[in-house]
């Protein structure tokens, strides 16, 4: 039983960066129950969301998510947490961007109904939101969604989907997009947080400075480091702090009826 | 004595075409004009009717053009719920002939379209084609901006077409008494304001409807001194009437003269035909089958027989192989799970490299003795 508020982190590889920030002392998680649950982006495609919690389909899958989680959990319950950040988990919330962008530049007219209409359609496609919405809605736990982050600006192959034409909208249409998604994501109970605006560059590219070492070398344009991660966890260490839990009763692992985390109940 | 009746094909009687038939089996009612064959470019435009005939021609594989296709990538829902792809262009239905001579008048003359937009609950909607933004425009000028892409398409859709076909849907409408233009819908119903003072109920005579449609042709053929008209009337009966009648004499009595207009069109214009899907769908030797329970709605069979009727005749008229009924889709797979109802967004798959960059991100952060160098 615990009065902490209790915190999980889920995601794909980009939620690395927020442990990295943590090990690094670079921000402050103490009087909170964390934990982090994770594996690579390929593997979000063997979970599913149902009865408030994720579940791997696979028992490999649920051994790589266990790996890592401090108490070897092989599926997610959103009830044994207060608020949950999914980090990543192939969102990719810039190619929604770039598409929308490039339908504008290109003609023929988009009105602002239907590009609000292909934002939100394309946000809930994405399974990594999907599995954010289904944990929503068990009303369980805070929900929260920091996508992946934009590309890191410079030389990359990102460039020549960005002409000039649509580079050019960027500044007067990104903001807009993203109160887009955040209204969307809030109708289904998820709140969407936005980049950090200090590790933005350029509209919509990150920051060299929030790069992973070697970006270059490696062709890792994707990947963040733990300034990055400290950046995120910055906005939403708050979030958790102001959970105002009922008391002791419940903590730890307390399970919604049926679901124990130690026994790995699978429907046929 | 002979007489002119001994020598008539017995699809002239009664008894032999139709009571002595099954009505699946009534055959060769339409004598098409003009051959209508793959590489034939087809604009359809009309009341609800018209959709099925455009699914209907995309779907096996016919030329069917269309001219306001809209932003690249749409999803089937978001261009059915926002009018792309339902006609040849983005107007919505076209219930009247007077309302088909105004989009032409509009696209293809200097005629300006009236500056009226409706509003509701702070959005614009278009008084002649209200229902293709959901929720409305965000502006008036967006608004304009639309509409001006969907009169260019109209006039792209004139000029490159082979065979227009149109649905007569309706002779009741509403217009503004001042200038006579006329609105897709009654004002106040789907936004704007109605005022008794300004907006008129018209419900359009013989002589006015063929005037309308016969100036409609005339900007068509200026336009495109190729082109050819196929006129059908829809057999969807009336959702409501303000003549003051009961609908279904409403109903009957604007069928009627949308079915007279259709003849006498074919009979004064060599580039007009008329198919008789109306008489398919609604005469009583077929008992009502293609109607749906609300006795409105027609049903995919009834689709499916008309358009196998117009295969069929053309097959007929102009030799070639029958056109059989669309391929059937692939057995889906098992229904996805409720909270998935939506096609999933596809993902570009990762390459290896790419997986090894986010294992070595875990493992430089989660197990850094694991990591591989």
């Amino acid at each position: 039983m615990t009065d902490r508020p209790r915190f999980c982190i889920f995601g794909d590889s980009h939620y690395a960066c927020l442990k990295q920030a943590e090990m690094r002392g670079l921000v402050d998680v103490s009087g909170i129950e964390l934990e982090y649950w994770g594996h690579v982006g390929g593997r979000f495609r063997h979970l599913e969301v149902r009865e408030g919690a994720i579940w791997p389909t696979d028992d490999f899958t649920a051994m790589r998510f266990a790996k890592f989680n401090e108490k070897g959990r092989t599926f997610l319950p959103a009830a044994d947490f207060d608020v949950i950040l999914v980090v990543g988990a192939r969102v990719y919330i810039w190619r929604l961007f770039l598409r929308a962008l490039t339908l504008l530049s290109a003609g023929p007219m988009v009105s602002e109904g239907l590009l609000r209409r292909i934002l939100t359609d394309d946000l809930r496609r994405h399974l990594g939101y999907r599995l954010a919405r289904g944990l929503a809605e068990s009303g369980t736990a805070r929900i929260l969604l920091a996508p992946t982050a934009y590309y890191t600006e410079g030389e990359t192959p990102l460039l020549p989907s960005i002409p000039p034409e649509v580079a050019a909208l960027i500044p007067d249409r990104v903001p807009g997009f993203w109160r887009v998604l955040e209204e969307a994501a809030a109708e289904d109970g998820v709140t969407l947080l936005r980049q950090p605006e200090e590790t933005v560059a350029r509209g919509m590219f990150s920051a060299l400075e929030y790069a992973v070492d070697g970006h270059h070398e490696k062709q890792d344009f994707e990947h963040h480091n733990a300034a990055f991660g400290a950046a995120v966890l910055s906005r939403v260490l708050p979030i958790v702090r102001g959970v105002v839990r009922p008391g002791a009763a419940g903590g730890g692992l307390a399970a919604p009826p049926g679901h124990r985390q130690d026994d790995r109940e699978r429907e046929a | 004595m002979s007489h002119p009746y001994d020598s008539l094909p017995e699809d002239r009687f009664w008894r032999t075409a139709v009571a002595g038939r099954d009505a699946l089996e009534i055959a060769g009612l339409w004598k098409p004009r003009h051959q209508i064959g793959r590489r034939t470019g087809i604009v359809t435009a009309g009341s609800c009717f018209a959709q099925h005939f455009a699914r209907a021609l995309a779907a096996r594989r016919y030329r069917w053009l269309d001219f306001e296709p809209g932003p690249a990538g749409l999803t089937p829902e978001q261009r059915k719920d926002y009018h792309y792809g339902t006609f040849s262009f983005r107007t919505g239905n076209i219930y009247t002939p007077r309302m088909l001579r105004q989009w032409l008048t509009w696209a293809l003359t200097d005629t300006p379209v009236p500056g009226e937009v409706w509003e509701k609950d702070g959005r614009f909607y278009d008084p002649f084609r209200p229902g293709v933004e959901p929720g409305g425009f965000v502006s008036a000028e967006e608004l304009y901006a639309s509409r001006k892409e969907t009169l260019a398409a109209i006039a792209a859709a004139v000029r490159g077409a082979n065979v227009f076909v149109f649905t007569l849907g309706l002779t009741e409408a509403w217009q503004d008494k001042a200038t006579g233009v006329e609105y897709a819908v009654c004002p106040g119903t789907v936004a704007g304001r109605f005022d008794a003072e300004a907006h008129g109920f018209v419900n359009h005579g013989f002589g006015a409807l063929m005037a309308d449609m016969t100036a409609a042709l005339r900007l068509m053929v200026r336009a495109n001194r190729r082109l050819v008209m196929l006129l059908t009337v829809s057999p969807v009966p009336l959702t409501a009437t303000a003549s003051g009648q009961h609908v279904l004499a409403a109903t009957s009595h604007s069928k009627s003269l949308l079915r007279a207009v259709a003849s006498e069109m074919v009979a004064a214009h060599r580039r007009v035909d008329y198919f008789p899907s109306y008489e398919i769908i609604t005469h009583p030797a077929y008992r009502g089958r293609f109607f749906a329970p609300n006795l409105r709605s027609v049903l995919p069979e009834g689709v499916d027989h008309v358009m196998a009727q117009f295969f069929r005749d053309q097959a007929a008229a102009f030799g070639g192989a029958e056109v059989g009924p669309p391929p059937v889709p692939a057995a889906l797979e098992a229904a996805p799970e409720p909270e998935m109802t939506e096609p999933e967004m596809p993902e570009p798959e990762m390459t290896e490299a790419e997986e090894l960059r986010c294992e070595e991100e875990i493992l430089a952060a989660f197990a850094p003795d694991q990591r591989h160098d």
